[in-house]
C-alpha cells in the first residue's frame, strides 16, 4: 500500500459541512493561481497546440486555393477532374498570381512532385493575363496536365489536413497508391539526424555524469563554507550565455587555437589537431554546458544523505567500497536520475553548440527546425520536427518516471 | 572484555570530548554511559565502535588493542539513534546486510532472517520498507539487524529517545530481556537516567568529556561521588554553605537553613565551600513536639499534587526552596499555604561534597 493511501484510511470520513468549507478553500486557490494559469495558456499550452496544429496542415497554402479545395477533395482521382474544377483551379491560379503567390504553391507542390513547379508557373501566368485560360486550354497547356497522377499531387496540396511533413521527418512517404514507404536511401535524412540526436545526448549525460557524480561527492565531504565556494565555481558558468561560452571554446579549439599552439610550442604534434567542427568538438562544448545540470541534482540528494547510513553498513560488517555501493550510491539514485534526465532532455533541444562546433555532419533535430524556418521559409515541416522533438522529449519524461516512481518500484 | 585505557578525544585544537577515559566492561554486562548533553558519550560510543580513532590512548577487546581497527573488523553491532536503516532496501535485505558482507549462503541467510525477525516478533513484516513501520517497529530491526551477525557487543547511542514515553518502557524491558536471554554485552547511551537505572547493571556517568562515577545503579543513588552526580541523579535539594567542621564521617556545613549536619561524600577541608545533598524523602514535616538531627523552619512556598504522591516546596531563609516529599496523600491536605513549617531530616540523610567537584 502507498503512504497516501494509508494517510487516507486512517482518516475519518468527512462531514459534508467540512466537504463544502474544504471545497471552497480549493475554489479560492484556483482563484490564486488563475494568473499564472492565464499566462501559462497563453505563453505555453497556445504556441504549442500552433504549433502541432501547424505541423499537420498548411494554412497558407489552402488559403491560396479556395475554391479549388473543395471540388478537388470530393474528386475520385482516376480520371481527370471534371471542368468545373478546373475552372475553380484556374480562377484561384489566377488569383494567386496577382497576389505574387503562385511561386509559393510551385514551391510546395514541387515538395510533392518536383516536376510540377514549372508547369504550375506557367499556368498561373497564363490564367492571370486576358483573356485567361479555358479548362480545354489548360489540359492544352502541358502534357503533365492531362495526366490525373498530377492532379492528385494537386489535391494533395490543397487538403487541410496532411501527414506529409510528419512522415517525411521519419523518413517516410507515400507511394502513388497512398500506402507509408520509406523514402529512398540518398533521400533520407531525419532518421540519421534523430539518431545523432540521441547519441550525442547520450555521450553528453554520461560524461556528464561520471564527471559529476565524483565532484558532487567531493563537495558533499567539505564543511559548509568551502561547499559554497565550490558550489560558486560550478555555477560560475551560468552567468555567461550559452552562445558566449561556445564561441569561447571556438577560440580555445580552432587550428591556431590555444591548444594546438601549445601542443605544437610543446612540440607534441607535429600539425594542428582536428578539434572543432567535429563531433568531440560538439560533445566538449555541450559537456561543460551541461554540467551543472547533471550535478546539482546530485548533490542535492546527497546532501540528505545523513553519513550515519554508511557508517552502520561498516559497522555491520561492509568495507568501505561495499557500504559506498550498496548503501551510498542507490540512496543517490533519484538525483542521478533526475540530472540525467534533465541534461538528455536539454540535449535533445540543442542547437547553438552543435551548430557552432559542429561538422555539417554533427547537427541535431533543432537544426532542422532552424533550416525550415530560416532557409526553407517553410513553417510546417519545421513544426513537424518540433512535434517530432517534443513527442520524444514527453516519452522519455514518461519512461523516466515510472523508472523512480516509488510506488511502481514496490509492487514490481 | 572492553578495556578503555586512558583515552583521550580532542577535536579541533580545544574541544575535550573525552578527557582521560579509564573504563572496563565486564562479559555479558549491561553498561549504560549516561550524562549531560555534550558530555562525550556519543564520542566514547563512536571511538569504540571504530569511526573516531583516540587522539591518545588505547582500545582493547578481549586483550587485543584495537583503537585503530576498522569499524567492519571489530564485529560490534550498532544500533543508531534513528536506526540508520537503509531506507532503498526492504526489511528482509536489512536484516540480510550483515550476513552478506560476511558471504554467507542464501538458505543460511534465510533461516537466519527468519529467526532473527521473530526474535523481535515482526515476522509478517519483512517485505515493507522502513518508511513503512512504525517508530517502535524500525526500532526492533534495528536491533536485530545488530543482532543477526551474533556480535560480542551490541552499542546502543540513544536508541529510544524518539519514541513516546509508553513504547520507551516497554522496550527498555523488551532490550534488558533479550540481553540477558542472549548472553551478549551491551554499552547503552542514553541522557535519561530513568532508562539508565532500570537497565543496567553499571552506570557511568560522564560530565564535560570526564568519567565522573561508575557504578552499580543503587550505589549511584544512595552513594554518589560528588557534588553533580547528587545533583544529576534523581533529585536532590543543594543547600551550600560553608564547612565548618568535618571530623571522620560527620561534616557541619554552615548555610543559608543554619547548620546542618552530614555525612561527608567527599574530601573537604574547614572553611572551604561545600553543598550538602539532601533527597526530598528523606525530608518529614515534623510536628510541633518533633525534633530531627537538622531542623529548619519555613513557609510552605507550593503544594504539588502528582497523583501516588504529594511535594511541597518550603522557602527556608531567602531564596532556598526545599522540597520535600509527602508518600502520604493526606498529609498534604492539612498543610495551608503561606503558613510556617517545620521540616527535619536525620545527619545520615546529608551529604556533603566539595562545591565545584
Ligand atoms: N565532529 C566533531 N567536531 C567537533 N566537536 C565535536 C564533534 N563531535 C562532538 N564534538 C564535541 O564533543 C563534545 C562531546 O560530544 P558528544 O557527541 O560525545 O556528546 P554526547 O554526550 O553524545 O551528547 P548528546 O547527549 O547531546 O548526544 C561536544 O562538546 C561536542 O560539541
Ligand atoms: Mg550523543
Amino acid at each position: 500500500m502507498t503512504q497516501a493511501a494509508i494517510i487516507a484510511s486512517d482518516m475519518p470520513p468527512a462531514s459534508p459541512a467540512a466537504d463544502r468549507s474544504g471545497r471552497r478553500k480549493r475554489r479560492n486557490a484556483l482563484l490564486l493561481v488563475l494568473p499564472l494559469l492565464i499566462f501559462t495558456l497563453v505563453s505555453f499550452v497556445a504556441p504549442i497546440v500552433i504549433m502541432l496544429a501547424r505541423g499537420v496542415s498548411e494554412p497558407e497554402i489552402t488559403r491560396l486555393l479556395p475554391l479549388s479545395r473543395g471540388p478537388l477533395a470530393t474528386w475520385d482521382g482516376t480520371a481527370l477532374p471534371s471542368d468545373d474544377t478546373l475552372a475553380a483551379v484556374i480562377a484561384d491560379l489566377a488569383a494567386a498570381q496577382r497576389q505574387r503567390q503562385a511561386a509559393t504553391i510551385a514551391k510546395r507542390l514541387a515538395a510533392i512532385r518536383s516536376d510540377l513547379r514549372q508547369p504550375l508557373l506557367a499556368a498561373a501566368r497564363a490564367a492571370a493575363t486576358p483573356p485567361g485560360l479555358t479548362p480545354e486550354g489548360l489540359l492544352a497547356l502541358d502534357t503533365v496536365w492531362r495526366d490525373p497522377a498530377s492532379w492528385r499531387a494537386l489535391a494533395e496540396l490543397a487538403q487541410p489536413f496532411t501527414d506529409r511533413y510528419l512522415l517525411q521527418t521519419l523518413d517516410l512517404t507515400r507511394n502513388a497508391s497512398g500506402e507509408i514507404v520509406s523514402v529512398p536511401d540518398n533521400q533520407a535524412i531525419f532518421l540519421a539526424a534523430l539518431g545523432r540526436t540521441f547519441g550525442i545526448g547520450l555521450a553528453v549525460t554520461l560524461i556528464t555524469l561520471v564527471l559529476g557524480y565524483p565532484l558532487a561527492y567531493f563537495i558533499c565531504q567539505q564543511s559548509p563554507g568551502l561547499q559554497r565556494f565550490m558550489l560558486l565555481f560550478v555555477l560560475l558558468p551560468f552567468w555567461t550565455s550559452v552562445l558566449v561560452r561556445t564561441a569561447a571554446w571556438l577560440v580555445v579549439l580552432q587550428t591556431n587555437g590555444l591548444v594546438n599552439d601549445t601542443l605544437m610550442a610543446l612540440h607534441v604534434i607535429g600539425e594542428p589537431l582536428k578539434l572543432v567542427y567535429t563531433r568531440s568538438g560538439t560533445i566538449l562544448g555541450m559537456v561543460h554546458i551541461q554540467l551543472p545540470f547533471t550535478l546539482l541534482p546530485i548533490y542535492s540528494v546527497m546532501q540528505t544523505i545523513s553519513p550515519v547510513y554508511v557508517r552502520a553498513a561498516r559497522s555491520l560488517g561492509a568495507t568501505p567500497t561495499a557500504a559506498f555501493w550498496r548503501v551510498y550510491v542507490p540512496q543517490t539514485l533519484p538525483g542521478v536520475a533526475a540530472g540525467c534526465l534533465l541534461t538528455f532532455i536539454l540535449c535533445l533541444g540543442y542547437y547553438i553548440t552543435p551548430a557552432i562546433l559542429g561538422g555539417p555532419a554533427d547537427q541535431m533535430l533543432s537544426y532542422y527546425v532552424a533550416y525550415y524556418l530560416n532557409n526553407e521559409i517553410n513553417w510546417s515541416m519545421a513544426a513537424a520536427v518540433s512535434t517530432v522533438l517534443l513527442v520524444l522529449t514527453i516519452l522519455f519524461y514518461i519512461a523516466y518516471s515510472w523508472f523512480t516512481d516509488p510506488t511502481a518500484k514496490a509492487t514490481r | 572484555m572492553v578495556v578503555f585505557d586512558r583515552v583521550t578525544k580532542i577535536f579541533g585544537s580545544r574541544v575535550h570530548a573525552v578527557h582521560e577515559l579509564n573504563l572496563t566492561v565486564g562479559r555479558n554486562e549491561f553498561l549504560t554511559l549516561l550524562g549531560p548533553s555534550g558530555s562525550g558519550k556519543t564520542t566514547t560510543l563512536m571511538m569504540l565502535a571504530g569511526f573516531d580513532s583516540p587522539s591518545s590512548g588505547r582500545i582493547e577487546l578481549d586483550g587485543q588493542p584495537i583503537t585503530h581497527l576498522p569499524p567492519n573488523k571489530r564485529e560490534m553491532g550498532v544500533v543508531f539513534q534513528n536506526y540508520a536503516l537503509f531506507p532503498h532496501m526492504s526489511i528482509a535485505q536489512n536484516l540480510a546486510f550483515p550476513l552478506e558482507a560476511r558471504g554467507m549462503g542464501k538458505l543460511a541467510i534465510r533461516d537466519r532472517v527468519q529467526k532473527s525477525i521473530e526474535l523481535v516478533r515482526l515476522g509478517d513484516h519483512l517485505e515493507k520498507r522502513p518508511g513503512q513501520l512504525s517508530g517502535g517497529q524500525q526500532q526492533r530491526i534495528a536491533l536485530a539487524r545488530a543482532l543477526i551477525f551474533q556480535p560480542k557487543i551490541v552499542l546502543m547511542d540513544e536508541p529510544l529517545s524518539a519514541l513516546d514515553k509508553q513504547l520507551r518502557e516497554r522496550m527498555q524491558l523488551e532490550i534488558k530481556a533479550l540481553q540477558r536471554q542472549l548472553g551478549i554485552t551491551v554499552i547503552f547511551v542514553t541522557h535519561d537516567q530513568s532508562e539508565a537505572l532500570v537497565m543496567s547493571d553499571r552506570v557511568a556517568v560522564f560530565d564535560h568529556g570526564r568519567l565522573q562515577q561508575v557504578c552499580d545503579p543503587r550505589s549511584l543513588y544512595d552513594k554518589p561521588a560528588n557534588a553533580f552526580i547528587a545533583g544529576f541523579i534523581g533529585e536532590s535539594n543543594m543547600l551550600a554553605g560553608t564547612v565548618m567542621s568535618c571530623q571522620g564521617g560527620a561534616t557541619n556545613v554552615s548555610t543559608a537553613a543554619g547548620m546542618i549536619a552530614a555525612r561527608t561524600g567527599q574530601e573537604l577541608s574547614v572553611g572551604g565551600a561545600a553543598v550538602v545533598s539532601v533527597r526530598p524523602e528523606a525530608i518529614r514535616i515534623l510536628r510541633d513536639d518533633e525534633t530531627a538531627a537538622n531542623t529548619v523552619g519555613g513557609t510552605l512556598q507550593e503544594l504539588i499534587f502528582l497523583g501516588d504522591h504529594s511535594r511541597i516546596l518550603v522557602r527556608v531563609g531567602e531564596n532556598t526552596l526545599l522540597s520535600v516529599k509527602l508518600d502520604d496523600k493526606n498529609a498534604a491536605a492539612a498543610l495551608s499555604l503561606h503558613a510556617p513549617v517545620r521540616i527535619g531530616w536525620s545527619d545520615a540523610d546529608g551529604l556533603a561534597f566539595a562545591a565545584n567537584g
